[in-house]
């Protein structure tokens, strides 16, 4: 009986305490696709124009690996969140993360000019949501960026980006309450959907 | 007699004038004797450039709470404001406090967006989520005189 309760206090303490103490740091999470990303944007290979879609591919998978567009979704729309159902909240979720990711990566692979990045601090609150600052060091100007995370199942990950001071999720929230007020979900979701058209409409043009 | 009543008149008008007086005090000073019952919570900013308390929080529009107290966290040299939230208002954790200013160049108020979570904030708790003051100048000379 002591040996089958201790056995199960030991399998709690590994796979139910550990997960949170052994969380690798904020910070140390976000420098691995920062880094990676800057390495694909300096890669010589890619200078070539006919391979500009797949260092595009490439940015948008690494970043995919820490950001949580489920929660960047969920605190944009704020209250309407439950008004969607469940199978609203996944087209959401796809629409505006695939929306999200192609405005954010068009930014970087068109606006990069071997900017470094410095990496400030990190703030943990309550164990589960942090805050880790970093500056984008261009060469004369500094534009600071703050990153908000939160911990999901022991992996921290992105869920609103702050750029001088202007929080992305507000942005959205903003405006998608107006939407909302006056239309319907799926309204919203059709929306999105024409933005990304239009989006994927302007790659078509600029592969050719 | 006459006398008499000349007197509790005058006492009269001075007793109404006294409550006048303590009543435009109050109205005028934004104590709350008669106010709505409110709880505290706090907000960290990285600059509140022109933020009072006393100072208004709305959402929507509308006036949620006051502004308490403003202070400097030493250790990280940021502006840790505390807000009256009156006690009606419910704020779940994911509400963004946002700095702004009443037009142009009028005074500065907090803001707050509410959110959508199940967590609702307790009395005394940070809301984590916010955005400082935009300071203009910072903005223009970092862009005029970054270019060179």
């Amino acid at each position: 009986m002591f040996l089958k309760r201790f056995i199960v206090i030991c399998c709690l303490c590994i796979f139910g305490i550990t997960p949170l103490s052994l969380a690798a740091d904020p910070l140390e999470t976000l420098r691995g696709p920062i880094e990676e990303v800057i390495r694909l944007l300096n890669e010589p290979l890619y200078h070539d124009a006919a391979l500009k879609q797949e260092q595009r591919d490439k940015i948008w998978k690494t970043i995919q690996t820490v950001f949580n567009f489920k929660e960047v979704s969920k605190r944009t729309l704020a209250r309407n969140w439950k008004k969607f159902s469940p199978k609203e909240q996944n087209e959401f979720v796809d629409v505006f993360s695939e929306f999200l990711g192609n405005i954010y990566v068009d930014k970087i692979q068109g606006e990069y000019h071997n900017e470094k990045i410095a990496y400030l601090n990190q703030k943990i609150v309550k164990k589960t949501r942090a805050m880790v600052r970093t500056n984008i060091l261009r060469a004369s100007v500094e534009i600071p960026v703050d990153y908000k995370m939160k911990l999901f199942d022991g992996e921290w990950k992105i869920y609103d980006v702050n750029i001088e001071g202007v929080s992305l999720v507000k942005n959205y929230r903003v405006q998608f309450k107006k939407i909302l007020l006056k239309n319907s979900n799926q309204h919203l979701i059709e929306q999105i959907q024409k933005k990304l058209e239009k989006q994927k409409e302007k790659y078509a043009k600029g592969s050719k | 007699m006459k006398k008499t009543s000349i007197e509790v008149t005058v006492g009269v008008f001075l007793l109404i004038g006294i409550l006048c007086v303590g009543y435009l005090t109050i109205k005028l000073g934004k104590m709350e004797i008669f106010g709505e019952d409110y709880y505290l919570l706090k907000a960290q900013f990285d600059s509140v450039t022109g933020l009072k308390s006393g100072g208004l929080v709305e959402m929507a529009g509308v006036e949620v709470g006051q502004i308490d107290s403003i202070i400097l966290d030493r250790e990280t040299q940021t502006a840790i404001v505390e807000l009256k939230i009156y006690e009606s208002v419910k704020l779940s954790d994911d509400v963004i406090a946002s700095v702004k200013t009443d037009g142009l160049i009028g005074d500065k108020y907090i803001k707050l967006y509410p959110g959508g979570s199940d967590d609702i904030l307790e009395p005394g708790d940070i809301i984590f989520e916010t955005e400082s003051a935009l300071d203009m100048e910072e903005m223009v000379s970092k862009y005029i005189f970054g270019d060179v």
